[in-house]
């Protein structure tokens, strides 16, 4: 639930298309894993802390 | 890593307790009209983590607030994703690389999202995080293009995992 604002500052809720056309799913299923972006996200030890 | 640096998990039950901290301490951009959307966002963004619709992560070095992402779980169709629900980055670090972590603060935090991504797909099938750019802008959807984005269409970007 993205957050849009409009041009006259009202806010509202998006979400993701449910329904894609043939073309937007062939974009989406026929890309590619970003391994290298997984790596480097895997190689950072994120420091987390809930309080 | 640096204990200098650390991501602070906020959902509905601590959010109280940083709202005042996340409305006051950052900075907002120097055009008023820029600054209101981005505050008025961030308002948003926090009633939505009061409503338990998504977690808040905000990265914090030597107790700054440098910028925050929130995180929940959608669908691109049929497939299951993780969504950025919004990304902040403080006026005043934008574009800098940051010491410690040696990148920008929006990398920073969309490695993390990547990692937590990761990490749910352990558990439950996830296929992409996606990402709706604020305001629709081309020089942010290019600069979430070199992070590694891909453009599903006119308002969603999205990065495939598995």
């Amino acid at each position: 639930m993205a957050l849009h604002m409009d041009k006259n500052g009202k806010i509202e809720i998006v979400t993701p298309p449910k329904k894609l056309t043939k073309e937007e799913k062939s974009i989406l299923e026929d890309s590619k894993i970003n391994k290298e972006l997984i790596k480097q996200a895997k190689n950072i030890n994120f420091n987390i802390i809930y309080g | 890593m640096d204990n200098n640096i650390r991501i602070i998990q906020c959902d509905n039950k601590n959010i109280n307790s940083y709202k005042v901290k996340l409305l006051q301490s950052f900075s907002f951009h120097s055009d008023i009209n820029r600054a209101t959307r981005e505050r008025g966002l961030l308002e948003e963004t926090i009633k939505l983590v009061q409503k338990n619709k998504t977690i808040l992560y905000i990265l914090q070095k030597d107790n700054i607030f440098l910028g925050l992402v929130t995180l929940s779980a959608s669908s691109i169709d049929d497939a299951p994703v993780i969504q950025i629900d919004y990304l902040f980055v403080d006026f005043k670090y934008r574009k800098l690389i940051i010491d410690k972590i040696n990148n920008t603060v929006s990398k920073y935090l969309i490695l993390f999202s990547m990692k937590i991504s990761e990490d749910i797909k352990k558990t439950i099938g996830v296929k992409y995080l996606a990402l709706y750019p604020d305001a629709q802008s081309k020089k942010l959807i290019n600069h979430y293009q070199n992070i590694g984005f891909n453009i599903l269409n006119k308002e969603w970007l999205f990065i495939k995992i598995d």
